[in-house]
C-alpha cells in the first residue's frame, strides 16, 4: 500500500513537476507573445507611413509617367508637323466697336478738309498770282508814291446781291455742319 | 457858307464904288456882258481876285442838281449817303493833291495802268470831292475818246459840244463846251462830236492854249482830264506833257508790277504825282461792320 501510495505520491509530483514546468513555459511564450504583439504595434504604424509615402511616390511616378507620354505624343507629332499647339492667353470676345477710322473720323475729316482746301487754293493762287493787290507793293516794291487806295464803290444793286450771296452761302455752310451732325447722331443710335 | 457870304457883301460895295470891276465877276454861263472868256480874264485876275472867285463860285447854281439814289446810281461819291471810306479814300487823295500844289490849281491827267482800270471814276470823284470844299470847283476834261464813259453825264438836251469841236474849230466859245453835270461846283468838257484819231487834237496847239486859259481863268478851279490808258495809247503821254501832274490809277488784281512800272516809265517821273490802287476789294462781312461804325 504504501508503495502504492509512495507510487501515486511519485507519480502526483511528477505531474506537479511537469505541470510547474509547463505552467513556465507557458508564461514564458505568453510573454514572449505580449512581446510580439508591441512590436507589431510598431511595425503596424511605419507600415502605415510607408504605404501612404509609396501612394504619394506612386501617384507622382504615374503623373511624369502621363506626361512623359503626352510628351512623347506631342513630339511625335511636332516631328510629323501635324500637331498645333494653342495655347489661350485672353478669352475672345466680340468687340463694341469696329477698329480703325470710323464715320466721325470721316465726318469730322471731311469738314476739315472742306474748309481748309478751298482757302489753301485761294492762297496759293494769291501767292502765285503776280497782279498787284496791295499799296505796299506799289509803294515798296515799284517806289511809286501811293496817294491812296480806293475800297470797291458798291451800287445799291450790288451790295444787295453781295448780302444774298452771303447770306446763301452761311445757310449753305450752316446745313452742311447740321446735315453731319445729324447723320452723325442717327448713325450713333443705330437708326442707319 | 458865312464867309462867301461875307466876300460877297464886300465884293457888292465894292462894285459899287468901282465901275470897273462891275460887270467883270460873273460866272461863265451867266455872261451878260457879251465878252469872250479870254475878253474877261484880266478884269477878273484883280485885286478881287479872292472875293471874285468866291463870288462866283456861289453863284454857280446848279439847275437841275442829281439826288442821292442818282449819284449813287451814277458812281459818284455823296458826302451824306455814300459808302463812307469811298468817300475818305477820295479826300485823302484830293489833299494830298492839293498839299502838292501848294497854292496854286492845277491841270492833272488822270491815267490807268490798264484797260478798264477805273480812270474815269478816279477823276470823276476826285473832281466831286474836290468840290465838296464850296470855295472849290472842278473841271472835268473828257479826253478819253475811245471810251468817253463820262459824257453820259451832260444833263444837255441832245448831243452836247465837246473837246473836239472846240479843237477842230467847229465851235468857238468855250463856255459852250462846259456843261454842268449836276454835282455843285462840279462842270464837264465832254469828248465832243467830232470822231477824228485823237492824237491829231492832243498835238494841235489849241489844246496847249485851251488848258492854259481855263487854268488861268479861275485859281480857285481844279482841271481833272480823264485819259486813256496810258498802256494803251499815246494819248495819255501827249495830256501828260500839257498837264501838270498824272495820276497814275492801278486796278486792283488787275496788272502785274512789271506793267505799273512801264507805265510809270511812259509817264516820266517829273510829271507823275502818284499813283491809287483803286476797286479794292473788300470782304464784305468785315467792311459793312466798319461801314456802321463809321456812321
Amino acid at each position: 500500500m504504501y508503495q502504492e501510495l509512495q507510487a501515486q505520491v511519485y507519480e502526483a509530483n511528477t505531474q506537479l513537476r511537469t505541470l510547474q514546468a509547463r505552467l513556465a513555459d507557458a508564461r514564458q511564450r505568453y510573454e514572449q507573445e505580449m512581446a510580439t504583439a508591441s512590436r507589431i504595434q510598431e511595425l503596424a504604424a511605419d507600415f502605415q507611413t510607408l504605404a501612404r509615402d509609396y501612394e504619394v511616390n506612386r501617384m507622382i511616378y504615374e503623373d511624369l509617367l502621363r506626361r512623359r507620354e503626352n510628351a512623347r505624343v506631342s513630339m511625335n507629332l511636332n516631328t510629323e508637323q501635324q500637331g498645333l499647339n494653342l495655347r489661350i492667353v485672353e478669352p475672345a470676345y466680340l468687340s463694341h466697336q469696329p477698329s480703325g477710322p470710323r464715320l466721325v473720323h470721316f465726318a469730322a475729316g471731311g469738314l476739315v478738309l472742306g474748309a481748309a482746301l478751298p482757302l489753301t487754293l485761294l492762297f496759293g493762287v494769291l501767292m502765285i498770282d503776280p497782279r498787284i493787290r496791295t499799296g505796299a507793293e506799289l509803294s515798296d516794291k515799284l517806289g511809286l508814291p501811293l496817294l491812296a487806295t480806293i475800297p470797291h464803290l458798291d451800287m445799291p444793286r450790288e451790295a444787295a446781291a453781295e448780302r444774298r450771296g452771303l447770306i446763301m452761302s452761311v445757310i449753305v455752310i450752316v446745313l452742311t455742319v447740321l446735315g453731319v451732325l445729324a447723320v452723325g447722331i442717327l448713325r450713333m443710335q443705330g437708326v442707319i | 457858307m458865312s464867309k462867301i457870304e461875307e466876300a460877297l457883301r464886300r465884293a457888292q460895295q465894292e462894285r459899287a464904288q468901282d465901275p470897273a470891276v462891275a460887270g467883270g465877276a460873273v460866272p461863265d454861263r451867266q455872261d451878260r456882258s457879251g465878252r469872250t472868256e479870254d475878253e474877261r480874264q484880266p478884269v477878273s485876275r484883280g485885286e478881287l481876285v479872292g472875293l471874285t472867285a468866291a463870288e462866283e463860285i456861289a453863284h454857280m447854281r446848279e439847275e437841275r442838281p442829281r439826288g442821292p439814289a442818282e449819284l449813287t446810281q451814277l458812281r459818284i461819291i455823296d458826302p451824306e449817303t455814300a459808302d463812307p471810306r469811298v468817300a475818305d479814300a477820295f479826300r485823302q487823295l484830293r489833299t494830298s493833291l492839293l498839299q502838292k500844289s501848294t497854292d496854286s490849281n492845277f491841270v492833272l491827267v488822270v491815267t490807268s495802268a490798264g484797260n478798264e482800270g477805273g480812270a474815269s471814276f478816279v477823276a470823276l470823284n476826285l473832281a466831286v470831292a474836290i468840290a465838296f470844299d464850296e470855295s472849290k470847283t472842278a473841271l472835268l476834261v473828257n479826253a478819253n475818246l475811245r471810251n468817253p464813259s463820262l459824257d453820259r453825264l451832260v444833263q444837255t438836251e441832245g448831243e452836247a459840244a465837246g473837246l473836239t469841236d472846240y479843237l477842230g474849230g467847229s465851235e468857238k466859245e468855250v463856255r459852250h463846251i462846259i456843261h454842268p453835270i449836276g454835282v455843285p461846283r462840279v462842270r464837264l468838257i465832254p469828248s465832243g462830236r467830232q470822231s477824228r484819231a485823237a492824237a491829231e487834237y492832243f498835238t494841235m496847239p489849241q489844246l496847249r492854249h485851251l488848258l492854259r486859259s481855263l487854268r488861268q481863268r479861275y485859281r480857285e478851279r481844279y482841271i481833272i482830264i480823264d485819259a486813256p490808258p496810258v498802256t494803251q495809247s499815246a494819248d495819255a503821254r501827249i495830256l501828260s506833257e500839257l498837264a501838270d501832274y498824272t495820276l497814275l490809277v492801278v486796278p486792283y488784281g488787275k496788272v502785274t508790277s512789271t506793267q505799273v512800272s512801264e507805265a510809270a516809265l511812259a509817264i516820266g517821273e517829273e510829271k507823275l504825282v502818284g499813283c491809287v490802287l483803286n476797286n479794292e476789294l473788300r470782304i464784305p462781312l468785315l467792311s459793312r461792320s466798319a461801314q456802321r461804325r463809321a456812321r
